[in-house]
């Protein structure tokens, strides 16, 4: 292969014309936090970086047609000073939990979506906020549902030729709608989830009007529980929780089989197991800590 | 060498001398403590590398090399930052702080002080990180909170001291400037 080129576009058109250009040979680099290590250790050798985190179009946090919409270079940091990001607890509560200062100060949630890992505590959080992406190629704009961005194990839907420019989520009107986020860790600081899960909740009196619940690191992808949701509609937010507690290690251990990250290590039986018999309690609580944001009257 | 457990490895390892040895095609212009610079790098070499290797500053550490440990640690434009999740290209028209250029002609920096004053020195291997990522708070917040400053160095491992003497040496400095 020839010699790798860096590229540092000015603009967003400039870098939709160098992605158009190399496709497959391209790699972008926002934050760097997770893809670096890969391109200097040799993990991914392309023909061109192409280093998009100093955009300006894609460094605005701002609001319209119903959505807040989040930059495709916007940082953590950037979300946690945000008073427009912070209504979205759920986002919040993952966001400051992810690796330590200096990777929130580059770290960016576009990039935690594009490494498609299920671990990926920006992947949870904004399943259940029911998010979506705007993609942007020189031939136009498309929008995807998260659930419909991340395909496999370190794969999304983008094309080669395009990028992230927005992530998109739903303003959803305050009083009866909060969401939560939670995760389970070996360490307190810096580590990744063994098992996540994050809940938007919209109550009905004291019934669950509708739930859009998600989990991380129990698959190959981060799961969209769209079967936990339909049972979970119609039912006292406690009979909820029971319901959750019940049904989610089975619904875990359906999908534990092709999630790669046990594939390779000696202890996945072990792995699984804890994960099942966590996972239900860590949804529930997610539900239970969204349920507490309604009735404190916060959004 | 084998083993029955195989543990994660990279998918592909290039040793940091292979990485520095490749063909430099790119200059790159950066302020580095303080002095204008442009070096000749190579489009995939790591900041922390160029530091290392290139420039022979070797008061920048690599432990993990996978942004775990903050040995590496370097202060970006005023942000403590890890120079091994940093390609070099990436800090072009920036400012990059690391340990060298603390400490005046004649003095060290406060925090350097503080830090032998207090005994948060043992290895020593986690000592640079720790100073930038104290430096990049105190710059920003002078009077830290105990929880501000567990915050700024929760991303540093130090594997001698148990965090008690560290945390000491910050809050006295940020108490000695009034
Ligand atoms: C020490 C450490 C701790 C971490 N802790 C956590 C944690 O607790 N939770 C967690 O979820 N993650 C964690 N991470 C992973 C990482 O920080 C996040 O996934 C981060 O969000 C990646 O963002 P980035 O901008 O740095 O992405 P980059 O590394 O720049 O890119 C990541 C991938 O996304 C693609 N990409 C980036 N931006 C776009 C875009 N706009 N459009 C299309 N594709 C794009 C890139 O091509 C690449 O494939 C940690 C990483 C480290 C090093
Ligand atoms: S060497 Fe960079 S964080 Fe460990
Ligand atoms: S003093 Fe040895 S690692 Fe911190």
């Amino acid at each position: 292969m020839a010699q790798t080129e860096f590229f540092r576009p000015g603009n967003l058109a400039a870098a939709l014309d160098l992605l158009d250009q190399y496709r497959e040979q391209a790699v972008i680099v926002n934050g760097g936090t997770d893809i670096v290590e890969r391109i200097a250790h040799g993990g991914v050798r392309r023909a061109a970086i192409i280093y998009i985190h100093e955009i300006p179009e894609l460094r605005g946090i701002g609001e319209g047609d119903g959505f807040v919409r989040i930059g495709g270079a916007v940082t953590y940091n950037d979300i946690l000073a945000s008073p427009l990001c912070c209504q979205f607890t759920a986002l919040e509560q993952a966001v400051k939990e992810i690796g330590s200062p200096s990777i929130r100060v580059r770290g960016t949630p576009a990039g935690n979506l594009g490494t498609a890992v299920p671990a990926g505590d920006c992947c949870a959080a904004m399943m259940a906020l029911d998010a979506e992406v705007v993609a942007a190629s020189r031939q136009g704009e498309r929008a995807i549902k998260l659930a419909d961005l991340i395909i496999d194990y370190r794969r999304t839907a983008l094309a080669a030729n395009e990028l992230i420019r927005e992530i998109r989520i739903p303003v959803v009107p305050g009083g009866k709608t909060a969401s939560a986020f939670l995760r389970l860790t070996s360490r307190k600081g810096q580590d990744i989830a063994q098992a996540s899960a994050a809940v938007r909740l919209t109550l009905d009196g004291d019934v669950c009007r509708h739930a859009v619940i998600a989990m991380g690191s129990v698959s190959k992808v981060t799961v969209r529980a769209y079967s936990l949701e339909k049972a979970v509609a119609g039912k006292t937010v406690a009979d909820a929780a029971e319901e959750i507690k019940a049904m989610v290690p089975a619904e875990v251990a359906l999908r534990a089989a092709d999630n790669p990250a046990f594939a390779a290590r000696p202890t996945a039986n072990i792995e699984r197991q804890y994960k099942e018999s966590v996972i239900g309690v860590i949804v529930a609580r997610a539900m239970m800590t969204a349920y507490g944001k309604i009735l404190a009257g916060e959004q | 060498m084998t083993s029955d457990v195989q543990l994660a490895t990279r998918p592909a390892d290039v040793s940091a001398r292979d990485r520095v040895d490749a063909a430099k095609n790119l200059v790159v212009s950066f302020v580095l403590n303080g002095k204008p610079l442009s070096v000749a790098v190579a489009p995939t070499e790591l900041l922390a590398d160029t530091l290392r290797e290139g420039l022979g500053l070797t008061g920048t550490k690599v432990a993990c090399g996978t942004g775990d440990c903050g040995t590496c640690t370097a202060i970006l434009d005023g942000e403590a930052v890890r120079s091994c999740l940093m390609l070099t290209a990436m800090v072009a028209g920036k400012t990059v702080e690391t340990i060298e250029g603390l400490a005046g002609e004649s003095d060290i920096h406060p925090i350097q002080q503080a830090f032998i004053d207090t005994g948060a020195v043992q290895c020593g291997y986690c000592t640079p990180g720790m100073i930038l990522a104290a430096k990049a708070l105190l710059d920003e917040n002078p009077k830290p909170s105990a929880d501000d400053i567990k915050e700024a160095i929760s991303g540093n491992l130090c594997r001698c001291t148990g965090y008690t003497k560290i945390i000491e040496a910050i809050d006295k400095v940020a108490n000695a400037v009034a």
